[in-house]
């Protein structure tokens, strides 16, 4: 698989298993990936070497998900944000994915998905 | 006319006699009947009954009046004389001989307290149902001023005095301390009975009591004093009221009745008034229960859906890589953890079940707590070592005997530890002892981790009750361990204890189990 422009990816996840099987699979399709454990390791990461597209889960320790993608569309407005998560956790009564959409991300996934329909979103936002 | 023995009877009466011949001129009045209206018989015997009373012209005491003498058929009715501002019970019966007999006694009093009555029993909130009970019996025992003091005991089982007044501004008593166990208020206090007194600074329990010797400086004079105790039907003394005048000999064997009176029915309000609250609160926390049910089952669906996600990542490599390829292999490796992930999630929740339906059972026998204990090491140590946590273990050198179930011990204690690796930045240390005190067996694990806000301590207990805010913490757990390791504690008649300086300031958990 060969694609004319190699996009750099940031995947912010807390499951290990989790980031390194997107890795694997993001890698295969062409993409740079970059990994990062949490919201705020994925904003350091971000500030040493921008990636084109992060892609991150919702509930996340040290900075969540939410105040992640905040964070991003205000320090690195160009940078496009796919938000997954497991869904169906209420915060005084709000669902947490509409947030991730309200608060900023371009995409939102619901996990699980099919790694597909992750490939599809990013071509899409190309 | 009347014999003079009859004249004896109807004159000795309480209550009011009268009587109108068939030209309803009035023939006899009693001296009751002249107390009761405020009337001389010399001014109103002869005349005819309108002439008399020409108030009463047309009102449904005349009404009835005309009706008995028409159907010569007796009559009784209970009436409020707003004339006389009294509530009066009336009975006319005709006289053979023509006319009519009346005969009356004042109610005023019953059914003052019938009024109070009903407003007390309408009422369920307990500083009015004391404000009422106050301004009813200050009214109608004559007082200048009238308070009621009243014990209540708050969420924390403390019990605190409280008081209203009635006739009086509360500027008049906030200076003042609360009324002490001193001769003259102790007996109201103990419950012992009334005290009424025409001249209480005279009374000779009065004065004696450091620091006053008597009232306080600035104290509204008092002189008439009644006391009365207010006691709930399960002989708990509530509170007391308490009734001044600054004249001497104002309160009556009348008032006191009333105010007895009142105090009965204040009583069983205020029992009331807690019984509603109790059973508010008791409301109010299975709605609780039922919010933090409703988030279970949200954190549930999420935690089930999170390692299915990296599990169909991992088909998806499956699918992409070469069989026996280095991605294969670690993708099912991948699958396998979380998938291990998935049955201990649903293993939690067939817990969750058989706590909630109380079938739990425990293959007890006689076991070294010391073995079961570092069997839940076992269990916890990939994660220790996975935060980089430092556990510590201090075991007594005499093996510590129970009668239990090993595997439900280890999980008691398992649970306890992983609470303590989750609740702890990386890098923490965690304590774990096992030793003997006071005929029990304690197991305690102490952490160096995020600790417990005070308000949270009493829940962390409970079912479903991941501390706010601190749910990713739980590591795609489901906010139970803890709920199940008291559950199991309590089985094995034990029992656990959560103790913390605050966030921030690290927990300890305990476990206290019963020897063997």
């Amino acid at each position: 698989m060969t694609r004319a422009v190699t996009r750099r990816l940031l995947v912010a996840d807390d499951s290990a298993d989790m980031r390194e099987s997107l890795k694997i699979v993001l890698e295969r399709a062409g993409y740079e990936v970059a990994l990062a454990p949490d919201g705020l390791r994925a904003l350091e990461m971000q500030r040493a070497r921008p990636a084109d597209v992060l892609i991150t889960d919702i509930f996340m320790p040290e900075r969540d998900g939410l105040e992640t993608i905040t964070a991003f569309r205000q320090e690195f407005p160009r940078t496009r944000i796919i938000a997954m998560s497991g869904g169906g956790v209420r915060v005084g009564g709000t669902i947490y994915l509409d947030t991730a959409g309200a608060a900023g991300a371009d995409a939102t996934l619901r996990k699980p998905f099919d790694p597909h329909s992750l490939l599809g979103v990013l071509q899409s936002l190309e | 006319m009347l014999q003079q023995q009859t004249v004896d009877y109807l004159e000795g009466l309480l209550e009011g006699f009268v009587a109108y011949d068939g030209d309803w001129v009035m023939t006899y009045m009693n001296a009751a009947a002249e107390r009761l209206l405020g009337r001389r018989r010399d001014d109103v015997l002869g005349k005819t009954w309108h002439q008399a009373f020409p108030h009463a012209v047309g009102n449904e005491v005349d009404q009835m009046y005309q009706r008995v003498m028409r159907s010569r058929e007796a009559e009784r009715m209970e009436y409020f004389y707003a004339h006389y501002g009294r509530w009066l019970e009336i009975s006319a019966s005709p006289v053979r001989s023509g006319g009519v007999a009346v005969y009356f006694r004042d109610i005023s009093d019953r059914e003052a307290l019938n009024r109070v009555g009903r407003a007390l029993a309408s009422e369920l909130d307990l500083e009015r149902v004391v404000q009422a009970a106050t301004d009813a019996a200050t009214e109608l025992c004559g007082a200048q001023f009238g308070a009621f003091f009243y014990n209540v005991t708050n969420d924390a089982g403390e019990s605190y005095m409280l008081y209203t007044l009635s006739g009086v501004p509360r500027e008049e008593f906030a200076k003042f301390p609360m009324p002490r166990n001193t001769a003259v208020f102790a007996p109201t206090f103990a419950g012992e009975g009334i005290v009424r007194s025409d001249d209480i600074t005279r009374d000779a329990r009065y004065g004696r009591s450091a620091p006053h010797h008597g009232m306080p400086r600035g104290h509204l004079p008092v002189r008439s004093y009644l006391a009365v105790p207010v006691v709930s039907r399960s002989g708990e003394v509530l509170g007391g009221l308490f009734f001044g005048h600054a004249e001497t000999g104002v309160f009556t064997e009348r008032a006191e009745r009333i105010v007895a009176g009142i105090a009965s029915q204040a009583a069983i309000a205020l029992d009331n008034a807690r019984l509603f609250a109790q059973a508010k609160a008791a409301g109010e926390k299975l709605r609780e229960a039922d919010r933090r049910k409703d988030e279970f089952l949200a954190t549930l669906a999420h935690e089930l859906r999170n390692p299915l996600a990296p599990i169909r990542t991992g088909l998806h490599l499956l699918h992409i890589s070469p069989p026996g390829s280095e991605p294969a292999a670690q993708a099912r490796a991948m699958m396998e953890r979380q998938l291990n992930h998935l049955i201990r999630l649903v293993d939690d929740l067939l817990e969750v079940s058989r706590i909630s339906t109380g079938k739990i059972e425990l293959r007890r026998s006689r076991l070294e707590l010391a073995a079961a204990v570092l069997s839940a090491v076992e269990t916890v140590r990939p994660m220790m070592e996975a935060a980089h946590h430092r556990l510590d273990i201090s075991l007594p050198p005499e093996p510590v005997m129970l009668e239990g179930d090993f595997v439900r011990l280890a999980q008691v204690v398992a649970n306890l530890l992983s609470n303590a690796a989750k609740y702890t930045d990386p890098g923490g240390r965690v304590a774990l002892s096992v030793r003997r005190e006071q005929g029990e067996a304690v197991v305690s694990v102490t952490d160096s981790g995020v600790g417990i806000a005070p308000e949270q301590l009493p829940q962390v207990f409970d079912m479903f009750s991941q501390a706010e805010g601190t749910r990713y913490r739980a590591q795609g757990g489901l906010g139970i361990g803890l709920a199940l390791a008291r559950r199991l504690a309590e089985l094995h008649g034990g029992r656990v204890e959560a103790r913390s300086e605050g966030a921030g300031k690290g927990s300890e958990f305990r476990v206290y189990l019963p020897l063997a």
